[in-house]
């Protein structure tokens, strides 16, 4: 069967080539077009990067004179054993929330790729959860866990499926268990909108052929749809985890990081080092490890993926 | 642009001319009232609790006296700390706060509230008509620094209905007997007889610790500021100790994050104790708000002396007031006497709060205020309160408590989980607070 991969459209790459024949004149107006949001990015994270990083080698503390301490920050959170624990809470969440959303909105795009009554209304329905700011998504969600009077235990109380109320938001493994619900809940319909749209341009005549090839829709799937959806698999993987490892809204309004530090990840770790134990040069180093890290792990997955995995669409 | 808190335009002049007509005939309030010629803005900042309440007071003292302007800023109990300091250290405009006794020495040591007795006469004339615990919250180096908003006492509560059911005659005396007494519910199908509010970001739950240590006759801390958790056979040891093995070894106890959560909870029947503000009893005895109203009850904090936390949470005045000028400092005066003082041998604001709210009072005079007497006693045991009143008393205060308070929430809340073992997070919780005591100089 023919490979999807090998049918490419090459006007990318083409417009590229063009580009190179701009004259001079069109591409500095073209730069001075971009340079508004140049500059504005850079004042908005440059400026900021640099700012905390100038704190994180500072005393910063409302109850003593600022002084330059070095590293001390550094080695004072890398230290701690709640380091250790948020690194740990992190990278837990972010290999069971990643996978989680994108297998869903996975599964969810091919649904409504699919013709069937009520399609239109199911599309419009999903996006409800992405229009909610993710603080209110926490705090339904924890209405949805209390133990004594969510409505998740209500409901599976009277349904009978529980005989005693379950404790989602007081053990650790249940409310980080909650945490990535909330998460999935919250992410899968932006995951779900792209990956619909990657799907929905899979030409229609390769599922002919297959079809009259007699493939199976595991077949058809697996050697049709996902490698032409592939790219934008893998850029919403690669959001999503950016997402997972950045969550801050949804632990702080759910569960405030606990109990304990059970769903407490580096970013909550970053918020209490600098809002609640007020020592704000320690919060700013763990700001710059956190966005250390993300780099280092986008960096890391993107050299581990293979090479034409991104490249796909510019061929 | 913000109008200068001085400068006189023709509707302040105009407002001005009707306060001065109207101050004639209104009862001035302490030695330094304010003329209502001048046009004086007072920035209050609070925690979020009765706002619509507040602004209302607001209103009422902004009608007898025209030349004070009030602007409220409120933001939520469990982020009120930081907030806070946040806001003093960035002198952003404030000139009145809420306080409580476990943040004043934080804020004074750090020069951002000041002594009222320092400014007003009147200050010190009502030591002798607070209580005694209140008096002691609001107060940092000899000096009083505030008036009280409210003064309560966090109490032991159960479910006498859930008692009666299951055939226990009287409430626990002991936290054994509270042991004993939940296992028997739990045998008789109750899953966490003992519900604790809960949460490392929730003020409350430093609060209500002590007041169970102080059940047990304890302290946290000696006159030397040397934590007394380290010795296990510790009044605070056995206490952490005990809220750990009721989670996880006797499996009779879980938490919610938050005092809302927990009303709510305990109006399900499913939990038979709590340890609370005293006020949440006037949430839980009300029909609108639970099923069980009427249920509910205080018993004196388990324990071999039955003590518990008296606190005063309390209007105190800012360094950045102060600096102000005496327009504004006697304004500030005028506001927080109104808020918190006698007025004609009343105290009309305190007196609202109790009897609407359920919240206690500092001063004395509204113990025996047969309005708030008829008030209590719709939700409460007068009596048993009275009884466990006089066994309140405060806790000592360091300047880093505050900071330590955040730090031991998380060691105590991972402890009840189940996360570290007790001894560990005892121990973390006295390095934490040896660290902060050196950095502090105490």
């Amino acid at each position: 069967m023919q490979r999807a991969t090998v049918a490419r459209d090459r006007l990318p790459v083409e417009a590229g080539r063009r580009s190179q024949r701009y004259r001079p004149g069109v591409r500095g107006t073209g730069i001075l077009m971009v340079l508004p949001v140049v500059l504005l990015v850079a004042v908005f994270t440059l400026y900021p990067f640099g700012q905390a990083l100038y704190d994180s080698m500072r005393l910063t503390s409302p109850f003593f004179p600022a002084r330059f301490v070095g590293l001390d920050n550094f080695r004072g959170v890398i230290g701690s054993t709640y380091f250790a624990d948020a690194v740990r809470v992190t990278l837990t969440f972010t290999a069971i929330a990643v996978p989680a959303t994108v297998v869903t909105s996975l599964l969810i795009a091919l649904l409504l790729n699919e013709r069937f009554v009520g399609n239109t209304a199911l599309r419009a329905g999903m996006l409800l959860p992405w229009a909610l700011p993710a603080s209110i998504t926490g705090i339904v969600w924890k209405w949805m866990f209390l133990d004594s009077w969510g409505a998740i235990n209500v409901g599976l109380y009277e349904l009978g499926v529980i005989d005693k109320y379950i404790t989602w938001l007081t053990s650790p493994r249940l409310a980080m268990m909650a945490v990535v619900i909330a998460f999935v809940w919250a992410q899968t319909p932006l995951a779900t909108a792209l990956l619909l749209v990657a799907v929905q341009g899979v030409p229609q005549d390769l599922y002919a052929a297959a079809s009259l090839d007699g493939a199976a829709a595991t077949g058809r799937f697996r050697d049709i749809t996902l490698p032409i959806i592939r790219p934008t698999l893998v850029i919403v993987a690669l959001y999503q985890i950016l997402m997972a490892f950045t969550t801050f809204d949804i632990t702080y309004a759910l569960t405030h990081g606990g109990p304990g530090t059970a769903t407490t990840m580096l970013t909550y770790f970053t918020w209490a080092e600098s809002f609640k134990m007020l020592d704000f040069g320690r919060g700013a180093s763990l700001a710059i490890l956190v966005a250390l890290s993300s780099i280092v792990v986008i960096v890391v997955l993107l050299r581990a993926m293979p090479k034409d995995a991104l490249l796909e669409e510019a061929r | 642009m913000k109008p200068h808190p001085l400068r006189m335009t023709r509707r302040t002049f105009a407002a001005g001319g009707l306060g001065a007509m109207s101050a004639a005939f209104l009862p001035r309030i302490g030695p330094h009232a304010v003329s209502a010629q001048e046009s004086v803005d007072l920035n209050f900042h609070i925690w979020q609790y009765g706002v619509e309440t507040v602004q209302d007071n607001i209103k009422r003292f902004e009608e007898l006296y025209p030349g004070v302007k009030v602007s409220l800023s409120d933001v939520p109990w469990n982020s009120y700390h930081e907030e806070t300091v946040n806001r003093l250290r960035s002198k952003t405009a404030t000139d009145v706060i809420y306080n409580g006794g476990d943040w004043l020495e934080e804020f004074a040591t750090a020069g951002w509230v000041v002594p009222l007795e320092d400014h007003f006469d009147w200050a010190k004339g009502y030591q002798d008509k607070v209580f005694a615990f209140a008096w002691q919250d609001m107060t940092f180096n000899d000096k009083v620094y505030g008036l009280p908003y409210y003064a309560d006492t966090i109490t032991f509560m159960y479910n006498e209905q859930l008692l009666k059911d299951a055939g226990i005659a009287a409430p626990p005396q002991t936290w054994e007997e509270v042991t004993e007494q939940s296992l028997a519910l739990k045998a008789k199908g109750m899953e966490f007889p003992f519900l604790y509010v809960l949460a490392q970001d929730l003020p409350t739950v430093s609060e209500a610790f002590v007041s169970t240590v102080f059940g047990r006759g304890g302290e946290l801390i000696d006159e030397n500021n040397e934590p007394l958790w380290t010795d296990p056979n510790s009044p605070a040891a056995k206490q952490f100790k005990w809220f750990a093995d009721a989670r996880n070894v006797d499996k009779i106890l879980t938490f919610v994050s938050n005092e809302t959560d927990a009303v709510g909870a305990m109006s399900t029947g499913q939990h038979a104790f709590v340890v609370f503000y005293n006020y949440h009893l006037a949430e839980l005895n009300d029909a609108a708000r639970s099923d069980r109203a009427g249920q509910f009850k205080i018993a004196l904090m388990p324990g071999e002396t039955h003590e518990c936390y008296g606190f005063a949470k309390f209007y105190n005045l800012t360094k950045m007031a102060a600096d102000r000028g005496p327009e504004v400092v006697n304004a500030a005066g005028q506001f927080i006497q109104y808020f918190a003082g006698e007025i004609d041998g009343q105290y009309p604001i305190a007196k609202r709060w109790a009897v609407e709210n359920g919240l206690g009072f500092g001063t004395k005079a509204l113990f025996d205020d047969p309005d708030v007497r008829t008030a209590y006693s719709k939700w409460i045991d007068v009596d048993k309160w009275t009884e466990q009143l006089n066994l309140a008393r405060a806790q000592r205060h360091t300047p880093w408590q505050g900071i330590w308070n955040e730090f031991f929430r998380l060691e105590h809340v991972k402890a009840v989980a189940g996360e570290t073992s007790v001894e560990d997070a005892l121990q973390a919780a006295a390095d934490n607070w040896n660290e902060l005591k050196k950095q502090f100089g105490g």
